[in-house]
């Protein structure tokens, strides 16, 4: 039986995830364009970051690209399977 | 932590979490692809009606053809340069895949003409017709490619490959005056077509 995932049943951190799984398993997603597409602030985005990070769900890597500081941000693969557990577990309480 | 119980959302509310997956999902795709792909696609259907569109007016011969191409690549990079990429992506053996299959394709379509002893023989009549084949032959390889990112990422891409591929076979065999401005508008067109697909409706 699945089971929801506490960190990610947060509306943000749900948001967050999903936007994630969009991507291919290893591409990633720039911080900014994460914000704009969610509606989140940089710092309301971070604080959710941070905590999915802290759970092994996401990784965060910055980097430069064209000599400007970027921030881009990856699901793992443990935050996508706990992610599709999630999910499944949804549709199943959408069976009752 | 993840393993602490969760209180139980209702059906109704389990709906509309996931409602708000498939939004997120969504706009995330169209958020990106519309960034580049949809403004690259946008303005290379642009060129090639006009490319095609300037064939017409000279009786099929476009001595230009270069220039609409360099002018394709250079509004490419300018497009490029202005939207910074928004997503870091990790090899991916679909676009392997996706590259073996347009050469496989139009490698298939020259043995299957055999065009070598048309080409050897060519009278001034012959001329035209080879200057309609090679564009028709230049236009139905790139409507492959198409077909095959349709089961990847939409299958609008499907039949929109599908649909134009028969549209330059119409223009080929049915309206061989006006050949090169059908294949200009059928070709550019179905390059604008999906760049507003992506960047408006894609899911």
């Amino acid at each position: 039986m699945p089971e929801l995932d506490k960190i990610i049943h947060s509306p943000a951190r749900l948001k967050i995830m999903a936007a994630l799984m969009a991507l291919g398993p290893n591409d990633q997603l720039d911080f900014s364009t994460l914000g704009g597409t969610l509606g989140l602030t940089d710092g309301n985005l971070g604080a959710h970051l941070q905590t999915l990070e802290e759970a092994g769900y996401i990784k965060i890597e910055k980097t430069f690209v064209a000599r400007k500081p970027r921030t881009f941000v990856r699901a793992t693969t443990r935050g996508r399977a706990r992610f599709e557990e999630h999910v499944e577990a949804l549709r199943e309480i959408c069976k009752v | 932590m993840s393993n602490e119980t969760t209180p139980s959302p209702s059906p109704a509310e389990a709906r509309a979490a996931l409602a708000a997956i498939d939004e997120t999902h969504a706009e995330t795709r169209r958020n990106i692809a519309g960034s580049l792909a949809g403004p690259v696609l946008i303005w290379w259907g642009i060129i090639w009606a006009v490319m095609l569109g300037y064939a017409q007016l000279h009786s099929g011969q476009n001595r230009l053809w270069w220039v609409f191409i360099v002018a394709g690549f250079a509004g490419q990079w300018v497009i490029q340069k202005l939207r910074p990429p928004m997503v870091k992506q990790a090899p991916d053996w679909r676009a392997a895949a996706f590259w073996v299959g347009i050469f496989a394709y139009a490698g298939l379509f020259v043995l299957l003409l055999e065009p070598w002893d048309l080409l050897h023989d060519l009278s001034a009549a012959d001329n035209a017709l080879v200057d309609r084949k090679i564009t028709a032959y230049c236009s139905i390889v790139p409507m492959f490619a198409y077909v095959i990112i349709g089961p990847w990422v939409s299958r609008f891409f499907v039949i929109l490959g599908l649909v134009m591929t028969a549209l330059i076979l119409v223009g080929y065999y049915f309206v061989p005056g006006w050949f090169y401005l059908w294949v200009g508008l059928v070709g550019g067109g179905s390059l604008i077509i999906s760049g507003v697909f992506i960047r408006k409706f894609w899911k």
